[in-house]
């Protein structure tokens, strides 16, 4: 982040794709950007702001949804965020999606304007294509990575299964959307689920012979890396990680503390 | 065949395929696991090959590189362990926890990506 740059945040309106009649606003933060020409956008205009000072959008008389796009985690720039927003994943960047009249501040000035990504639309889809290949594993022969790989153990997708049937019900945490994870095949037959932003890192692996669930998160503080990994227990404590990994902080990380359920 | 001695800066490829690729472009850390059963990992050393040649057998695959010092720094052997058609074969030995395979994932590089 660097609250020098007169770039820090832009805003650009945007027609939603699919023949839908909102308008969707996107706010990025950081970086320099290319003046965007086409007429692809029918409004364009960069706001230009401090990162270092509060940003609140409210009204700009235009209807619709406002996205803001952070780079980093989102206790790196002072966003007011109205009602409930929510949050995708997108590549490196942090979303914040919310619904709402907006108002940009009178003494944030104007500046012609830039290029952003559009969000992935639609986390539902996202969740999908990931569930989507986790079935896809299963149809891996013996050898599928070239290094004598194990086909994917049956057991390791059903618990991938379950898992992402608790992740759809978790979706929401702190009414903030838990962003769809990346899931790839592991050679020795399992299973590894994966959320990745920035220095943050969380990843859940379903390993065989005997099945094991693990977990492992990391990020990055004051006093250098933190991690904490472990067997994966209970759902609660897969919601704990998940709350850590989209609102905390690394030092909730540290203090994250999962009791041993008792021996039966 | 002759035994070479891996230098920590040599680089290393490991083949990868496109379900361990992600969006950004980075490499997941689950194409960094040990072969099923043991403690080592294939690569082929990048001097005594080339990239077209680590895959060539396996199109599917594309390649990542890394260096043998990261993997040392990361406390484990890297031997070079020529194999028959194979003279760049070599293994990096150890326990691959999370933690390392994701630090391997994190300083490893596409040199050739996979086809899609």
């Amino acid at each position: 982040m660097n609250p020098q740059t007169n770039m820090d945040f832009c805003v650009i309106d945007h027609s939603r794709p699919n023949n839908t009649e909102e308008v969707w606003k996107i706010v990025k933060y950081g970086g320099e950007y290319p003046t965007h020409e086409s007429g692809d956008f029918f409004q364009e205009r960069a706001m230009v702001a401090s990162a270092a000072n509060l940003f609140k959008v409210t009204d700009l008389s235009l209807t619709g949804n406002v996205t803001l796009v952070t780079s980093g985690t989102s206790s790196d720039i002072n966003v007011e965020i109205p009602e409930i927003p929510w949050f995708i994943n997108d590549k490196t960047h942090r979303i914040i999606v919310f619904n709402q009249r907006a108002r940009l501040p009178q003494e944030m000035t104007w500046a012609s304007c830039i290029d952003v990504e559009l969000p992935k639309w639609g986390i539902e889809t996202r969740f999908n294509q990931a569930f989507q290949r986790i079935g896809r594993f299963a149809r891996f022969p013996e050898n599928w990575d070239s290094y004598d790989a194990k086909a994917i153990d049956r057991e390791c997708i059903s618990r991938g299964v379950s898992i992402f049937k608790e992740l759809v019900k978790l979706r929401s945490i702190a009414e903030v959307q838990i962003p769809a994870p990346f899931v790839a095949p592991l050679s020795s037959g399992g299973i590894q689920i994966e959320w990745e932003e920035g220095e943050r890192y969380l990843e859940v692996s379903i390993t065989p012979d005997p099945l094991s669930v693990d977990y492992f998160a990391t990020d990055k503080a004051k006093e250098g890396q933190l991690t904490l990994e472990g067997s994966l227990r209970s759902t609660s404590a897969l919601k704990e990680l998940l709350t850590w990994f989209v609102i905390g902080t690394a030092e909730d990380l540290a203090q994250l503390y999962f009791e041993e359920p008792p021996e039966e | 065949m002759k035994i070479e001695e891996i230098l920590n800066e040599d680089k290393l490829y490991r083949r990868f395929l496109d379900v361990w690729l992600k969006d950004d472009g980075s490499i997941s850390s689950a194409a960094f696991q040990n072969t099923s059963h043991t403690d080592v990992m294939s690569v082929d050393l990048a001097r005594l090959t080339t990239p077209e040649k680590t895959v060539s057998q396996y199109p599917t695959c594309g390649v990542a590189g890394f260096l043998a010092g990261l993997a040392r720094k990361l406390e484990q052997r890297v031997l070079h362990d020529p194999i028959l058609g194979n003279i760049a074969h070599s293994k990096v030995k150890g326990q691959k926890t999370t933690g390392i395979r994701k630090k391997l994932a994190k300083g490893s590089t596409v040199v050739l990506p996979p086809p899609r």
